[in-house]
């Protein structure tokens, strides 16, 4: 039981010391934190039917700010969704936010960050990701990163 | 008596539960690190993945699927074209860039009429659209009909023909074709 | 180690997996129904349509030919594989010349077939009273050649005789 004790103890120090405790509660090189995002899942995965056919993968976004603090939220792919030398433009891939009108509905772009929410305060969101399939795109396994930013004032 | 074994027992749950605290509270903090940044009053990012899994697929139309040769005088009209001429054909497939897709035809059978039979080599077809191939049907082995390399959605044209011969008996016959689109 | 074999197992049958899911080939086919109809037809056509028997003295010349033998018969035709063709001659009267007849029953044909089989070998003699069949058989095309002979006789009174006849091809 003390050895328990000890190394939780002690886990959590090294957590706290190497700087990974997220959150408002954790001050930052700039001051304290304001806001927060969190993506839930970290994984966006489509898995597409036959062609004609929209994949859709729901992602839960929260945005933990303090009321009245603005913020802004865009989404830009690295590039297209890749597979060797076959690729999938950003812009097959879509999306549809809720609720609105703090959660917009937009296009994916690879070159410029896309906006998908604004609003004040602490905010849910729900948004689905759509990519749609067509006869034109080649088989396989495609990935690509999505940034998805936020930032206030 | 049970009330005393109770609270031991409540105790000793408490005080493990104590000691394993920060160990809890440590990993709670780091998931939600894994998935979180924070935004310091001014901008911050999350990576995610994006994965899409585009699996084959494949897809024929021909439309119409019956075809009919109308009765003519062979020393007159030497071939039949079918009445529907020219048929619809489009074939989508979703294959890999480097991939090919193929669309063959195989005659289940002669052209049938009870016990009498006309060779389904007499029927042949042109064919218009890119990657569309003209051919001659055969029972035996799937014959090309069309092939195309990489995904994508091909549209053409079917026209088919017999030849006519007085050799045949009088009758009305028939037979199934199936054409395959496969995507590998 | 033989946590490592079974690692090692485990990744090449997930590999072996994997390579034969994505070799896995996609197909689509649709049916297509052929159908023909093919309905009776008959053609027939003779080189001649006229037969002549010049004057032959009867007692050196018992069976006349025709000028015109040697015509060609072709027979196209398409009939039920159950009900053949047929091919019948029938003539209208017999041969007249004003008020003297010669019977129809002295006229005769042979037939040989050049191309298939389906005129009917041998001399056949005419008749006006009931078709004479000259050859039967399915669906096909066929040519012959034809041979006309007028029996001769002593009997028969001086004149120019005419009589018509006509063929028929018959598919079922």
């Amino acid at each position: 039981m003390r050895k328990l004790r000890l190394f939780s103890s002690f886990f959590f120090a090294a957590v706290l010391v190497l700087g990974i405790f997220p959150g408002p509660a954790a001050p930052g090189p700039s001051g304290p934190s304001e806001v927060q995002l969190i993506v839930t899942p970290s994984n966006i995965k489509f898995r597409a039917g036959p062609p004609p056919s929209f994949s859709v993968c729901e992602v839960t976004i929260q945005v933990l700010a303090p009321v009245h603090t603005p913020w802004r939220l865009t989404v830009l792919a690295l590039g297209p969704l890749q597979f060797g030398r076959s690729a999938i433009p950003a812009s097959r891939v879509t999306w549809k936010g809720t609720p609105a009108p703090i959660f917009l509905d937009g296009t994916l772009s690879s070159t410029h960050p896309q906006l998908l929410a604004r609003g004040e305060g602490p905010k849910v969101g729900v948004v689905r990701f759509l990519l749609k399939n067509s006869w034109d795109l080649a088989v396989g396994q495609f990935n690509q990163k999505f940034i998805f930013n936020l930032s206030t004032p | 008596m049970f009330d005393d074994t109770l609270k031991i027992v409540i105790r000793k749950f408490a005080g493990k539960m104590i000691s394993l605290l920060p160990l809890v509270f440590a990993v709670i903090t780091l998931t939600i690190s894994a998935l979180s940044l924070p935004v310091n009053g001014g901008s911050g990012t999350v990576t995610t993945n994006a994965d899409a899994d585009i699996p084959s697929s494949a897809q024929l139309t021909i439309s119409p699927s019956s075809i009919n040769f109308r009765n003519a005088n062979p020393g007159a009209v030497l071939t039949i074209p079918a009445n529907e001429n020219p048929v619809s054909v489009t074939a989508n497939a979703q294959i890999g860039e480097q991939s090919l897709a193929t669309l063959t035809v195989l005659a289940i059978g002669d052209l049938i009429s009870g016990s009498d039979g006309i060779p389904i080599e007499n029927v042949t077809w042109t064919a218009t659209g890119s990657g569309f191939v003209p051919g001659t049907m055969n029972k035996n082995s799937p014959v090309s009909a069309g092939s195309w390399q990489g995904p994508g959605e091909h549209i053409g044209t079917f026209s088919f023909f017999m030849g006519n011969s007085w050799s045949y008996s009088t009758g009305n016959y028939s037979q199934t074709v199936t054409y395959t689109l496969t995507a590998p | 180690m033989r946590f490592k074999i079974i690692i090692l197992v485990l990744l090449a049958l997930s590999l072996t997996f994997v390579g034969a899911n994505s070799a896995l080939a996609v197909d689509a086919t649709a049916n297509v129904t052929l159908s023909a109809t093919v309905t009776s037809i008959a053609e027939l056509t003779l080189s001649t349509a006229t037969v002549s028997f010049p004057n032959a003295n009867p007692g050196t010349v018992p069976n006349v030919s025709a000028t015109e033998n040697g015509a060609t018969i072709t027979a196209h035709v398409r009939t039920g594989s159950s009900t053949p063709a047929s091919l019948s001659v029938l003539a209208a009267d017999d041969l007249t010349s004003g008020s003297d007849v010669i019977p129809m029953t002295a006229v005769s044909s042979t037939t040989t077939n050049t191309s298939g089989t389906f005129f009917t070998t041998g001399a056949i003699p005419w008749s006006k009273t009931a078709p004479v069949t000259l050859g039967g058989g399915a669906s096909g095309s066929y040519t012959g050649t034809v041979n006309w002979t007028l029996a001769n006789s002593w009997s028969y009174a001086t004149g120019n005789y005419t009589a018509a006849a006509t063929y028929t091809l018959t598919a079922p």
